[in-house]
């Protein structure tokens, strides 16, 4: 590379960024199902755990909101 | 709900349901609050040895659409492993009932241990607060032995209130005794 000039990643980024969200909201769904199991099956209060555990699922559903406005907006 | 949760017996009457102490769940927190932060201050250094080091033939502050875009990724990530500490946290109990002791021990998805044992097989509580931190915040590590080599000896590291469990122990297995004789 020459003495200057200015190194241009985005055409590999774009990529990256495609397959990183829908790899990460595949592996949210997948967790999300797994941890809804254990807190249906093994949780002390059930009605407390799943109040929080809906917390996370709605947290988690802002952050890839977020995360699909950040995406769009490239 | 306990009922099935902790497979009690007919008749089985739940005194104490213990989690691990408030401390080590708020310092797992706090690792994760601080794993959150990292990327702005990696980005915030990158930025300010941008602009100290021009010879640096890339331009950051050009990127940063992708930086918000990676950050919420990993804010996805930490989100799912606070959600997965929680989960450890309130499904790892120790629970004694008029009858025995049972623990619980979650080691992550589905890896589960479900222990338990009379309290007639019980020989001796033991609890051990050491250090400054753990004798400050009540909390300590509580081994129970039992009569018969088999079963073992019962170990819980980070109890609140050791001591107190210790003599609720004791005394449910006095009170065990004196009404199976």
């Amino acid at each position: 590379m020459e003495l200057g000039t200015t190194l241009d990643l985005t055409p590999y980024l774009g990529t990256l960024v495609e397959g990183t969200l829908y790899l990460s909201v595949l592996l949210f769904i997948i967790f999300s199902l797994v941890l809804g199991y254990h807190v249906k099956q093994y949780s002390l209060n059930t009605g407390r755990a799943l109040s929080l555990f809906f917390t996370y699922v709605v947290g988690g559903i802002l952050i890839i909101i977020s995360m699909t406005t950040a995406f769009l907006a490239l | 709900m306990h009922n099935d949760t902790l497979r009690l017996e007919t008749g089985e009457v739940l005194l104490k349901v213990v989690h691990r102490h408030w401390l080590t769940l708020f310092t797992q927190l706090f690792v994760l609050g601080l794993f959150a932060l990292l990327p702005v201050l990696g980005w915030l250094i990158a930025l300010i040895s941008q602009n100290t080091s021009p010879s640096i033939s890339l331009n950051i502050s050009s990127y940063t659409g992708y930086f918000v875009f990676f950050y919420f990724t990993w804010l996805l990530f930490i989100w799912m492993a606070l959600a997965n500490t929680l989960l450890n946290h309130y499904l790892d109990v120790w629970a004694i009932t008029d009858r025995r002791i049972i623990f619980v021990d979650q080691r992550g998805f589905f890896r589960r241990h479900i222990g338990s044992f009379r309290l007639e097989k019980l020989q001796d509580v033991n609890v051990d607060v050491s250090g400054i931190i753990a004798t400050l915040f009540d909390y300590g590590t509580l081994e129970v032995e039992t009569a018969s080599g088999s079963e073992g000896e019962f170990r819980a590291n980070h109890l609140p209130s050791p001591r107190d469990l210790k003599n609720l122990i004791l005394e449910t297995s006095q009170k065990f005794e004196a009404h199976r004789r």
